[in-house]
């Protein structure tokens, strides 16, 4: 935002601009503020000593500082193994969602006097995103294909994002056909044109898809949940949803005082959930510049 | 141009299909019914199969029935598929400190498989209740079901209507032994009597006592000797001691900062966790979250005129600033923040809060002493208290597995080695170093008293002066308590010795209830009658609104009148009659 504004600035602001200008400012510093806030409050519960944090006394600044609880998460085995199912069903999920994006977006991106089904193509496509059969139907499915319990339950069934499709599609159809004429007359043929011209052409659209697959697979927790069999086969945010969400004592029952008792150490549940953040957080600043570029063209050109 | 009115024409396409997809979505919202088609479905698909097994089944028990041994052993080995729930409390307090031992394999799958030929396999297995409970909704509308698997009321009572699951009456009469029997008896069969539907024992209770459940009386200690105050005996005692606390600085720091009453106002202020009301509405016989008996007929305890003294004087309290002005808005957790922190000095709840919020509050101050004593009742007499049937989940075995005697074996076998006479409960049940060991059995039929018996062990072995002689879990407690005693303990000690320890403590409080015979188990302990299930929940919100209004006084107290009326209005009248209809057949 600050960048852009040297360009604006040679112009000569009146002061109604100026107000507005002071104004959007504030209003986006306290809407920042909103997002990074929570975020802080959890880091200072995760560096806090539990007493003090189950007393409410801890803010934006740890009290009682002590890195326990990381210690404690260090150790624990399962973090890490969902971590690490996190991050196996990330590699494979993207790169199939990816994959099949490009390959379903290319033929689709073609006008219709040379791709005669498109239209037929793109309906097949485009009413997944207003219609879905629902929990049971999707367990069904899922289940006598065999794949309960394995990380491809997690990745095969969303292997074609259509919003990302429309996206892409959008995106190639901005590139000028004369390339591909050009490629033509060298003998090219649409793999190669795809492959060789198309894609390396379209990095931005690609990298806003890709984060878009990461946050998807990374956020997901629910399909953990349903469908592995093993609590150790559940990925990072169905393992921290087991842990986090705090089992409310149904009235009258006693029976699950005791989990009650073991899960309530807030400071463990800060500390994972501020971990899990870690990999995301990171992989966002290298994304963000084609994410907004990649928005930008993909609907001004379609 | 073209381009744009294809694009307007996809955009008013997609308007209809999208109001399309949104009776799409209604239709998927009948989920239920259609998920009962489906597996009735799935029954007439198998019962060619159900026919044989059953005959197959009668076989089996005509052979068995000869000898009927509640621990015959199979001596072809049985392999029963199980789905469970696993907790954290699992891992950190058992499987952590076992090594070699895992969900799969550890020595209570081994125990069955010695005792009684079983091989337990899990088909799959959750971590986290909500979860579980989600998962056996999807797999019981997807029809395939393992073995055995522990249901809540309602998803038993839709198993038992599709005709999926056993009916257990005749296995349990004929396999369990007597010490079972006796020991899930232990408070009544209101566990069992839960489970029936139209004469079939639908499914085998998983019990906690209900004596466990009920409301305690909690006060800072320190803060009445520090106003040089004595232990209320009647409600207006307490009342007192409630509004000294809140504006004769208890804790002596000089600042009006201390709220005399704590209660949780979310989801509402009945929630027998931390801030609970009950124990208050106790006090003037109000039993407001269950079913009471007057002049022979059932009646709910929510629309009683009872509660209305109640609330009169709850009223008077926020009125004078004694309660948080934002409880409404407070779930347990947020309200409990303020016991923690040392500002609210008299609360009700259930036996373990110190074990999450007072430990808290004593790690930050350790003068801070809070003590559970009864309820207090308005005459001085000791209060009734209410109490919910002690049992939520059930065990059910599927129609099609062969022998569901065997799940009952394994409950003979759970409750022998835990309690029983060739038992160990210092092995099976509770080890110092594994305390939740017995969470590794699929199968967990509690002792519904085994708390309170642990505290009369402990109690008692200190009177002789035995206390080594302490098995078991009497034992893991009292190792904490002595290292309270020996001042090595934590605050989590501290907490264990508010539950445990000598008069007044939790247990000592609710042994003298139990003794005295002053738990009032609710009433009605049937499956739920079809008007319940479809206007109960509407009702009780109802209640816990007008509840939470008439406190904060933004209603009069006579809003309580139209209340009871609208409740009778709106399904409770037809609620009642029903409760009734099922407490003369039980009587």
């Amino acid at each position: 935002m600050a960048k852009k504004e040297p360009q604006t600035n040679k112009i000569r602001m009146s002061a109604a601009d100026r107000v507005f200008h002071v104004c959007n400012t504030i209003f986006l510093i306290a809407l920042a503020l909103v997002c990074i806030l929570p975020i802080i409050n959890i880091l200072a519960i995760s560096l806090s000593g539990n007493a003090s944090v189950t007393a409410g006394l801890v803010t934006l600044w740890p009290v009682d500082f002590t890195i326990n609880s990381y210690k404690y998460v260090a150790m624990r085995v399962d973090f890490w193994r969902s971590m690490g199912v996190s991050l196996l069903r990330c590699a494979l999920g993207v790169s199939i969602n990816v994959f099949m994006c490009v390959i379903t977006a290319y033929p689709l991106s073609k006008s219709t006097h040379r791709f005669k089904a498109r239209t037929a193509y793109a309906w097949f496509f485009f009413l997944t995103m207003l219609l879905n059969g629902g929990l049971i139907p999707w367990f069904m499915t899922i289940k006598s294909l065999n794949l309960l319990g394995t990380i491809w339950a997690l990745v095969l069934p969303g292997a074609v994002p259509v919003f990302s499709v429309v996206l892409m599609l959008n995106f190639f159809r901005g590139i000028p056909e004369e390339l591909e004429e050009a490629a033509v007359m060298d003998g090219a043929g649409q793999w190669t044109i795809m492959s060789k011209i198309y894609v390396p052409l379209s990095k931005a659209s690609m990298a806003t898809i890709c984060l878009f697959s990461i946050v998807h697979h990374w956020n997901s927790w629910f399909d953990g949940i349903i469908l592995m069999n093993r609590p150790t086969q559940y990925p990072l945010q169905s393992y921290l949803q087991t842990i986090v969400i705090q089992s409310s004592l149904t009235s009258g029952s006693s029976i699950d005082w005791e989990t009650l008792v073991s899960v309530s150490d807030r400071t463990i549940k800060c500390s994972q959930i501020f971990l899990s953040i870690i990999p995301i957080m990171l992989v966002y600043p290298f994304l963000q510049k084609y994410f907004v570029k990649g928005m930008v063209l993909g609907s001004v050109k379609g | 141009m073209k381009k744009k009115r294809v694009l307007s024409i996809l955009m008013v396409q997609s308007l209809i299909l999208a109001s399309l997809a949104g009776c799409g979505g209604k239709a998927a919202g009948d989920g239920a019914p259609a998920a009962s088609t489906e597996s009735s479905e799935a029954e007439t698909e198998k019962s060619g199969e159900t026919a044989t097994a059953e005959t197959d089944g009668a076989d089996d028990q005509g052979a068995a029935q000869e000898s009927a041994d509640p621990f015959g052993k199979y001596e072809d080995g049985l392999e029963i598929h199980f789905a469970r729930q696993v907790d954290e409390n699992m891992y950190d307090n058992a499987l952590a400190n076992l090594p070699g031992q895992s969900v799969e394999e550890n020595m209570w799958l081994d125990t069955y498989k010695e005792e009684i030929g079983v091989q337990v396999v899990y088909d799959w297995y959750v971590k986290g209740r909500t979860e579980y409970e989600q998962k056996v909704n999807v797999t019981i509308a997807s029809g395939e079901l393992p073995d055995v698997m522990e249901v809540t009321a309602s998803q038993m009572m839709q198993l038992a209507d599709a005709g999926l699951i056993w009916d257990m009456t005749e296995v349990f009469d004929t396999y369990a032994s007597d010490f079972t029997k006796s020991v899930m008896m232990q408070e009544g069969d209101t566990a069992f009597v839960a489970a029936q539907k139209d004469g079939m024992l639908c499914g085998i209770p998983e019990s906690a006592g209900a004596s466990d459940s009920v409301d305690l009386m909690w006060i800072r200690q320190d803060w009445l000797e520090n106003l040089g105050l004595s232990q209320p005996k009647t409600i207006d005692e307490l009342i007192n001691v409630i509004e000294k606390f809140t504006t004769d600085d208890p804790d002596g720091n000089g600042v009006d900062d201390t709220y005399g009453l704590g209660v949780t106002g979310s989801p509402n202020v009945l929630t027998r966790n931390y801030g609970s009301l009950v124990g208050f509405f106790d006090a003037f016989g109000a039993h407001p979250t269950i079913w009471v008996e007057k002049d022979g007929e059932l009646v709910y305890g929510g629309i009683q005129p009872e509660c209305k003294e109640a609330l009169v004087k709850l009223q008077e309290l926020y009125k004078k600033g004694c309660i948080d002005p934002e409880f409404g808005v407070m779930d347990s957790s947020k309200a409990g923040e303020t016991a923690a922190a040392g500002k609210c000095g008299v609360t009700y709840g259930q036996q373990w809060l110190p074990l999450v919020y007072f430990h808290s509050n004593y790690s930050l101050d350790n003068n801070a002493l809070w003590t559970a004593y009864e309820p207090v009742s308005v005459s001085g007499d000791p209060a009734e208290v209410s109490a919910e049937v002690g049992v939520s989940r059930w065990l059910v075995v599927n129609k099609n597995f062969e022998h569901p005697e065997a799940v009952v074996k394994m409950a003979n076998v759970f409750i022998e080695k835990c309690w029983g006479e060739t038992g160990d409960n210092g092995k099976y049940y509770a080890p110092p170093e594994a305390e939740s060991i017995w969470k590794l059995s699929p199968v967990q039929t509690q002792m519904p008293l085994k708390n309170v018996m642990a505290f009369r062990d402990i109690e008692a072995a200190k009177a002789s002066d035995a206390t080594d002689s302490l098995n078991g879990e009497a034992k893991s407690i009292w190792d904490k308590l002595d290292r309270f005693y020996s001042g090595e303990g934590t605050s989590m000690e501290w907490g264990w010795e508010r539950i445990y320890g000598p008069d007044p403590s939790s247990y000592s409080a609710i042994d003298r209830m139990i003794s005295e015979d002053r738990i009032y188990i609710n009433r009605f302990s049937g499956a739920p009658t079809e008007t319940m299930t479809e206007k109960m929940s509407t009702l009780e919100s109802m209640r816990d609104e007008t509840f939470t209004k008439i406190i904060m006084g933004e209603s009069p107290i006579e809003e309580f009148d139209a209340f009871v009326e609208s409740f009778n209005k709106l399904g409770g009248e037809q609620i009642t009659a029903e409760v009734n209809e099922w407490y003369a057949t039980a009587k």
